[in-house]
């Protein structure tokens, strides 16, 4: 077993298997080198525990600025949903898309007749037959009636 | 660390003087690994705030999967994270900057000087400045709270392997900059 200077690392944690430790304790014993090595690892823990970490706050000063903090927070009306960046980006290209749906059309459409609807008299070469057409530009519809006393009879 | 399980449970069910008992029990600990990791008195403050919020709001999905310590110290740990996140995200050069300047480290950090009197204390702390949040909170969860890796693993929500390597890697950087510092 190659003893790795992370084996040795993971050694002096006591994380190795129950083989594992074996093995590097044996080689650790023999080899003043590889104890040297675990012996510098081990200084940094040692560096550390000195370090001073006094608390700017007192655990019951803290306990009370939770306390508001929490009352605050439930007091506060409830926030609008945001969404995120790309869901608003996502709904400004929607409703972009759907302008343009609409207004595009309505521009190309220069061709359409200024007259928004019309009836026409047509010949319809039968006699006695009045033909009238009716054309609705805004809906669209065609609208065609024969009138007359000989269809009816024909009929 | 003693857990009461009663406690624990009042809390759970929204009782704020349970609530209030558990951080008076554990804000020292909270507070150290904090301060370790923020490196800045008043940032490490507002972190163990915002982490005793989300356990508030959280608490009743605490099922006692692990120990409340554990779940405790995982979150204060994903706040830390998020926040070195946040920051770094927003001025990514400056926090390089800072990083690759030698010497510049001690300024992330404001001891009080008559406790940090010796030498091999400032040089510490300012190997500690200059590791990336991840290596210094293993490090402290490891060296400082005498975690194991599994509970470590589970805290930072990665594999045994990752811990492990990452506890190397802190060490060997510590090892490296302290032994340039004092030389």
């Amino acid at each position: 077993m190659k003893i790795t200077e992370q084996i040795l690392s993971a050694w002096i944690d006591e994380s190795l298997s129950l083989q594992d430790m074996k093995t590097v304790s044996a080689a650790v014993e023999a080899d003043p080198a590889l104890q040297a090595r675990a012996d510098a690892l081990r200084s940094v823990g040692a560096a550390l525990r000195q370090e001073s970490t006094e608390s700017p706050v007192t655990a019951e000063r803290m306990a009370a600025d939770v306390r508001r903090a929490i009352r605050l927070q439930e007091q506060a009306p409830a926030q609008a949903v945001r969404f995120p960046v790309w869901a608003r980006a996502g709904l400004a290209a929607c409703a972009c898309l759907a302008l343009a749906a609409v207004l595009i059309p309505s521009m190309m459409s220069g061709d359409r007749p200024v007259v928004q609807a019309q009836i026409e008299s047509v010949n319809s070469g039968l006699s006695g037959v009045s033909t009238m057409v009716y054309t609705d530009y805004d809906a669209g519809w065609t609208v065609v009636w024969l009138d007359g006393a000989e269809l009816e009879a024909g009929l | 660390m003693h857990e009461d399980a009663d406690i624990i449970e009042q809390a759970r069910k929204g009782s704020e003087d349970a609530f209030e008992r558990l951080v008076l029990e554990y804000h020292d600990r909270l507070m150290g690994l904090l301060m370790r990791t923020a490196r800045d008195p008043l940032l490490a403050q507002e972190l163990e705030q915002q982490t005793w919020i989300k356990v508030w709001k959280n608490l009743p999905r605490f099922k006692g999967d692990s120990s409340f310590f554990t779940w405790l110290y995982s979150v204060a740990v994903r706040t830390a994270l998020d926040y070195f996140r946040r920051v770094k995200r927003l001025s990514e050069v400056e926090y390089m900057d800072q990083l690759d300047t030698p010497g510049n480290g001690a300024e992330l950090y404001r001891p009080d000087r008559d406790v940090m009197n010796t030498e091999l204390q400032q040089q510490c702390e300012q190997a500690m400045n200059r590791l990336s949040e991840k290596l210094r909170m293993v490090l402290v969860l490891r060296e400082l709270e005498g975690l194991s890796y599994k509970e470590i693993a589970r805290i930072m929500k990665c594999r045994e392997g990752t811990v492990m390597s990452r506890l190397y890697n802190a060490r060997k950087k510590m090892q490296q900059m302290l032994k340039r510092d004092l030389s």
